[in-house]
């Protein structure tokens, strides 16, 4: 299977007793807390802890995409891929961005894939998302056009993509008089297209119906396993392809000397990541129209029996939300959940919260010792689709 | 006593509420719900209120070309216009996004409308000076800015709910509850035009409402107490400020202009 190395590059420090004196780590958040010279730092750590994962033998450098907040520090996911185009040579480059509905332009998107691209020797690969519901408030982009959006201007990328140019694209919500974008791509037709979903229904059917992979982010093995379900299920219906290749799990992973001694070093830097770095007000995460009236329903209805308190790092562990351990159980985990879900592309974070750089670098040379080999020769085998499950989503 | 009725016109099929007789009044649903507010209910005890659904709330549908106030007036203005000697002379009321479209709906009834009273709206561009975002923060906040007594919030089903605060947000979004060609536009308005606002008004900046003044000769301005949405807070208040209004012989104090 092909092994990924994913980065939040999350802002480290927020004052004492955040969530209780703060509504929100998202939108509202002042940039005041923001130390540049703290943040030059950190860009140069977390970009050598992805160069040091190419050199650690990962296949896949993974980038992406948050605006206005402390969560992450990557606003443009194509920059720090090109800071990675220049200082590796093998890895391939996954942008999961490029969040293509808050762009006004989205032929600066095929511009700029396509220079990385080129720049790279082929070795990236395009992302496209919708943009999480904060981002909508942070770009004044109307959350009811969110999902229209993005499937115009996905359309409008392959075809900027795959048609001769000059062409005149006049679509509902983008018109260009003139697409003809120079430089085009070293692969051809165009980039490989994922998709990092949190498995909602209407992508992962839209994601079988193109033949995208799928990439399943931050969600309890569950949800993992029933999004791949789904898009089996889909791809069996209309005679696609599901193989493990076209499915992908990012996952937040610490790799302790033991179990014991990982759990214990590792909570409360994840901890930051769940409690603090997460923290945002119901309306944040769903403006109204982000998602259609029924899925909306549904959301507020299942909200009401979910209380408030915060998941501790054990609990993530327990559903399997996180994967933590000595080597041993860390590759024994990973393996069981790529095997129930049948994914072929893992890409594991291997810095969470406030993690610092030491524990950051052991958890990643013990991965790429104990772990990386084993999962790398690991033959993930499609699990076959069920009569029953299929009729249970016709 | 409202009753639903539909009225066609020009493709739209316009669900209206309405009740009592006498002098007509159109008005104008908010963002909380389409059912007649306590203010429409007592204004109907005097006068035929017509109340259409706005498209886009409630079960309603909306056409597909209609993405903003502005669009919603010329959507439904042909329908009101069959209704013809119905509401011929009526005064325009509207609740905060409904007090929005009467300003629309009032530049295009011109003299065959005899006024228009807008509580608490939206719609002027007033630099600086936003609408809050009642969706940002945490929901207690929200209720904070919408509603000075909460207790006076009518109770709304969850469709109905999800319905509006989607279309509130298609309307209302970008550019955020403004329409920078709005006051431009009003400038030709004549008949005799109202804002009433609440006093604890703590969505809309209470500059807005001179700002409306300024837009619109003869614009009075009337503050009740109450948050936002006075068709709830401030009923009894608002529906003697109508009356008056609507009696030729009185005028609106002067005394509480903003």
């Amino acid at each position: 299977m092909n092994l990924a190395a994913f980065h939040l590059m999350p802002w480290p420090t927020l004052p004492d007793g955040f969530v209780d004196d703060h509504p929100s780590a998202w939108v509202t958040l002042s940039n005041s807390l923001y130390d540049s010279a703290v943040g030059q730092e950190l860009y140069a750590r977390y970009l050598d802890e992805l160069v040091y994962a190419e050199e650690l033998g990962f296949d896949i450098l993974c980038v992406n995409e948050h605006h206005q907040t402390a969560y992450g520090l990557m606003p443009s996911p194509n920059l720090m891929a090109m800071a990675l185009v220049q200082r590796t040579k093998r890895a391939r480059i996954a942008v999961l961005g490029n969040a293509l509905p808050l762009r006004e332009d989205p032929l600066r998107v095929v511009e700029e894939i396509s220079m990385l691209d080129v720049m790279s020797g082929g070795r990236i690969i395009c992302g496209i998302v919708r943009g999480i519901g904060a981002e909508y408030f942070s770009f004044s982009v109307n959350p009811v056009h969110s999902e229209a959006r993005f499937r115009e201007a996905h359309d409008l990328m392959v075809a900027a993509w795959t048609r001769p140019g000059p062409f005149a694209w006049d679509g509902e919500h983008y018109q260009f008089r003139y697409v003809n974008p120079w430089p085009r791509p070293i692969q051809q037709p165009h980039p490989p297209i994922w998709l990092p979903t949190q498995g909602s229904a209407s992508t992962v059917r839209w994601a079988v119906e193109h033949g995208y992979p799928l990439f399943q982010t931050f969600s309890p093995r569950a949800a993992l396993v029933s999004a791949t379900e789904q898009y089996r299920v889909e791809a069996n219906r209309i005679g696609a392809d599901s193989t493990p290749g076209l499915l992908g799990w990012a996952v937040p992973v610490y790799v302790g000397r033991d179990d014991e001694s990982a759990l214990e070093e590792y909570a409360p830097h994840v901890e930051f990541l769940y409690h603090s770095l997460r923290h945002r007000p119901f309306g944040l995460v769903m403006p109204p129209g982000y998602v259609s009236q029924s899925s909306f329903r549904g959301v507020l209805g299942r909200r009401q029996g979910v209380g408030s308190e915060l998941p501790t790092a054990a609990e993530l562990v327990e559903r399997g939300e996180i994967v933590v351990g000595g080597p041993a159980t860390v590759l024994r985990r990973l393996r069981d959940t790529v095997d129930a879900a049948g994914i072929g592309n893992l890409a594991v974070m291997l810095q969470a919260g406030t993690l610092p750089a030491d524990l950051t670098r052991g958890c990643m040379e013990r991965f790429a010792e104990h772990v990386l080999p084993a999962l790398r020769e690991h033959e993930v085998m499609a699990p076959s689709v069920s009569a029953g499950s299929a009729s249970t989503t016709a | 006593m409202f009753e639903e009725r539909r009225q066609q016109g020009a493709g739209v099929d316009m669900v209206l509420w309405q009740a009592g007789s006498g002098s007509p009044i159109l008005y104008l649903h908010d963002e909380i719900t389409v059912r007649p507010s306590p203010l429409a209910a007592a204004l109907a005890e005097h006068h035929t209120v017509i109340a259409p659904v706005i498209p886009g709330f409630g079960a309603t549908d909306r056409p597909d070309w209609v993405g903003s106030i502005r669009d919603v007036a010329d959507a439904i203005w042909p329908a009101l216009e069959a209704l013809g000697s119905e509401v011929h002379g009526a005064l325009l009321v509207g609740s905060s996004i409904g007090g929005w479209l009467a300003a629309e709906l009032a530049l295009r009834l011109g003299d065959s409308s005899s006024g228009v009273v807008m509580l608490g709206p939206y719609g002027l561009r007033v630099p600086n000076l936003l609408v809050a975002d009642r969706w940002v923060c945490p929901a207690a906040e929200a209720e904070r800015l919408l509603f000075a007594d909460p207790a006076r919030r009518p109770s709304v089903e969850l469709d109905e709910l999800v319905a509006n605060e989607e279309t509130t947000a298609r309307y209302c979004w970008v550019p955020w509850f403004a329409d920078p060609t709005l006051a431009p536009r009003l400038a030709r308005l004549r008949q005799p035009t109202a804002v009433i606002a609440g006093k604890e008004d703590r969505l809309v900046p209470a500059q807005h409402w001179s700002r409306w003044q300024e837009a619109i000769a003869h614009c009075r301005v009337e503050l009740v107490p109450g948050g936002h949405f006075v068709a709830y807070e401030a009923a009894d208040e608002a529906f003697k400020l109508i009356n008056a209004f609507l009696a030729p012989e009185a005028t609106l104090s002067a005394g509480a202009h903003a």
